[in-house]
């Protein structure tokens, strides 16, 4: 997120101790690049820019530096990044992709530090660099038996000019000693005594609470509002209306209640007497949606986007505070779990709306009410599958339709990168809801694929995994009834469709395999028990066996889940194992239990 | 309005506030004691849990003027150093990952094994429902209580 689009009405000061910086004090720290902080007392700090949402970012990255830079784990310790997109292109978690996509560049950075650590040993001991190395935070040189521990080095370091990583050659993984191993996480001890520091968790002097009633139709507005009831509560200091911004930020605007805590704004908005205006979306109803989704399944198919409002007007006020971007500065807290959520930047576009009124820092809360109402809500997905086989009992022909009510196009501008046209782009809009439809690695001769938006008025997003937490669904759901239609085992089934030897078929192949073995497929099971199995593949991929029953009451009941992930390197085999579980958990609980309903 | 006084963490102290503001307010608001975390205000996820006296109960659903005496324990006063057995378990056992409800999980954990040292797997279950994890930690909760109790090395 760019510093000037994300908008903050506060600021924290910096913890820590304030150090006095005379113009003849001694250097007390390296900085080899943005990442990297080696202090003459031998701690090393380790700045990370992805943000933490427990996925693990503040344990990930500082392993992959420490691995290059041959670091003393115990020695380092992790801060949060400052939020200088010039300097930090990573700033957002997202996509899935927080280790693979620095898994290059972290530890370039590790490896650079080394690199001018190794110099500047050399140069103090006056020996060749070659007959230096480094181990566990020291530099030795065999020859003379001779040790600098990293932090002695700090002074000789900072004299050495810069040095551009890009050449510098990285271990090959058969040496590494810190990636691969279940290190301890680096947050979790002040996740387990409290004093890890969530966004709410932030105070300021002279801050205040505050809570917005918002308009509970989607694109309607403020009719009116009578504040009397809502003053008199006491600790509201104001009250006042927000219009909703435009589209792409999206926000449904309402009313601001400013108090001097939370129980107070919560109070007040309490007490409000207000009015709304159903928007345009009037009338939309899951039961709509279920009919228009069933109804684009079987139209001609089209890829042409929906068009609402005026996304390329929107993105002209992405720099709503009018402030230069040198002029916001966004700290960045630990978060909760997310999933997709904080992508967005409404709810920053609310908090300076309601400090730039009150010009005192404000902290705006949303209630669990709020957050499920105004949540940005993943796009709603039906998808009709048809395949058929050959004379000889072989798949011959395969088609999907994907029908959602689309994250990308006008509803809502998401993308960072892509500007609001390429958005507008029917390919690009079909190809943000369909990823994952596609057949491959299972060999069909003859696949079609296609894709048909539905219009919605509810404001959509992204949800954890995205398209893929629907199109596989629906993909290996169908492989399980034409392998039932064969009269197949499931697992048999698909490992007779991954034929080729291709790498991502043989991947495919090994964790099928092996969670079916863990899982003793084709073991007796207990009585009206059953099992099954399905996969994905896409950068990882994964296979998973579930052992089931149902009750007599339709009730499941979910015994056990077998996971097999091949995510190659696993930097952190805990945090992958942590992720799986979680992921079960979540998946589980939308499957079984979790429902949105629209109504008016 | 008459100042309420609380006993929190081992330390007395007095806030002014209407005595139907819920605990977990004043605790994050007047107090600073921010660890003990807001998920719904509406005692159905198990974040805000607190002790009284010892047992565990939702702050966001406990009125200020009704605790009287009773010793406020929150997650961070829990333990002076992390050495709560539940702390350490959950540690081990590596349970949190974003960690908004673990302050909550935590207190309800240390509530049951004050009350229920050797607890079984039911009983923690039953214990831990009311404390949900959106993260679905819920395995390593599991394990870690079973550790903290010494049923696992």
């Amino acid at each position: 997120m760019s510093a000037g689009a994300l908008i903050l009405g506060f600021y924290l000061p910096r913890r820590g101790e304030a150090r006095e910086l005379a113009l003849d004090a001694p250097i007390t720290i390296f900085k080899p690049n943005a990442w990297l902080l080696i202090g003459v007392d031998n701690r090393i700090t380790v700045l990370v820019e992805k943000p933490e949402l427990g996925q693990g970012s503040r344990t990930y990255a500082p392993m992959m530096i420490a691995e290059e830079l041959e670091a003393d784990w115990s020695t380092i310790r992790v801060e949060q990044a400052p939020t200088i997109p010039a300097v930090y292109p990573g700033l957002r978690t997202g996509g899935s992709g927080g280790v693979a996509s620095t898994f290059t560049s972290m530890r370039s950075a590790g490896a650079q530090a080394l690199e001018m650590l190794l110099t500047a040993a050399a140069q103090q001991w006056k020996a060749k660099k070659r007959e230096c190395r480094a181990e566990n935070g020291v530099v030795i040189h065999a020859p003379t038996h001779r040790r600098l521990s990293y932090g002695e080095l700090v002074q000789v370091a900072c004299q050495l000019p810069p040095l551009n990583s890009d050449e510098i050659p990285l271990k090959s993984p058969g040496t590494f000693r810190c990636i691969g191993k279940a290190i301890p996480r680096t947050d979790t001890p002040g996740k387990v005594d409290g004093s890890a520091v969530f966004g709410m968790d932030v105070r300021v002097p002279g801050m205040l609470f505050a809570v917005v009633a918002r308009c509970p139709y989607f694109g309607g507005t403020l009719e009116s509002f009578e504040v009397s009831a809502a003053r008199s509560v006491p600790g509201v200091r104001a009250l006042f209306p927000i219009p909703p911004l435009p589209r792409h930020i999206n926000t449904a605007g309402g009313v601001a209640v400013v108090a001097d805590s939370t129980w107070a704004a919560i109070e007040g908005r309490k007490a409000l007497a207000l009015k709304w205006e159903k928007g345009p979306g009037e009338g939309e109803s899951t039961d709509s949606l279920r009919k228009l989704v069933a109804q684009r399944a079987i139209g001609a198919p089209t890829l042409a986007a929906v068009d609402r409002g005026d996304a390329v007007e929107g993105s002209k006020d992405a720099a709503l505070s009018g402030l230069s971007p040198e002029k916001v500065t966004v700290h960045m807290t630990l978060s909760g779990g997310s999933f997709g959520r904080r992508y967005q930047w409404d709810y920053a576009a609310e908090a300076w709306q309601v400090a730039k009124e009150m010009k005192q820092p404000v902290q705006l809360m949303w209630t669990r009410e709020d957050d499920i109402q105004h949540d940005l809500y993943r796009p709603y997905s039906y998808q009709r599958l048809t395949a058929c086989f050959d004379e000889r009992g072989d798949l011959a022909a395969w088609s999907t339709r994907v029908v959602t009510t689309p994250t990308a196009g006008s509803n809502l501008y998401t993308g960072f990168t892509e500007s609001p046209e390429t958005l507008r782009d029917p390919a690009t809009v079909a190809a943000l809801e369909w990823y994952g439809a596609d057949v491959a690695p299972y060999s069909v001769p003859n696949f079609h694929l296609d894709y048909a938006p539905a219009d919605s008025g509810v404001p959509r997003s992204w949800w954890r995994s995205v398209a893929s937490s629907n199109t596989p669904y629906a993909k290996e759901c169908f492989v399980d009834e034409l392998a039932h239609a064969r009269g197949c085992d499931p697992l048999r089934f698909r490992l007779d469709l991954l034929k080729d030897s291709s790498p991502g078929t043989a991947r495919l192949r090994r964790v099928l395999e092996l969670a079916a073995k863990n899982a003793n497929w084709g073991k007796p099971l207990p009585k009206d028990h059953g099992q099954d199995i399905a996969c994905r593949v896409g950068g990882s991929c994964s296979a998973q066996v579930a052992e089931v029953s149902v009750n007599n009451d339709g009730a499941v009941n979910v015994h056990r889940v077998v996971s097999a992930v091949d995510c190659g390197i696993a930097v952190n085999p805990d945090g992958v194992r942590a992720m799986t579980e979680g992921a079960i958990n979540f998946a589980l609980t939308a499957v079984l239990t979790g429902e949105i309903t629209i109504k008016d | 309005m008459k100042p309420i006084s609380l006993r929190v963490n081992g330390k007395q102290c007095q806030v002014d506030t209407a005595p139907d503001t819920p605990l977990l307010w004043v605790l994050r608001d007047m107090l600073g004691l921010t660890g003990t975390k807001f998920g719904c205000g509406m005692g159905l996820c198990g974040a805000c849990t607190v002790h009284l006296d010892g047992d565990a109960v939702r702050s966001c659903q406990t009125p200020v003027g009704s605790v009287g005496d009773k010793l406020i324990t929150t997650i961070e006063g829990l333990s002076p150093d992390r050495n709560h057995p539940v702390q350490r378990a959950w540690i081990t056992e590596q349970v949190p990952q974003c960690g908004y409800c673990q302050p909550g999980q935590i207190m309800q954990a240390a509530s049951l094994l004050a009350k229920k040292p050797r607890p079984t797997r039911e009983e923690i279950d039953e214990a831990m429902n009311g404390n949900i994890c959106r993260c679905g930690t819920y395995q390593r909760i599991r394990r870690a209580i079973q550790r903290a109790a010494g049923e696992i090395a």
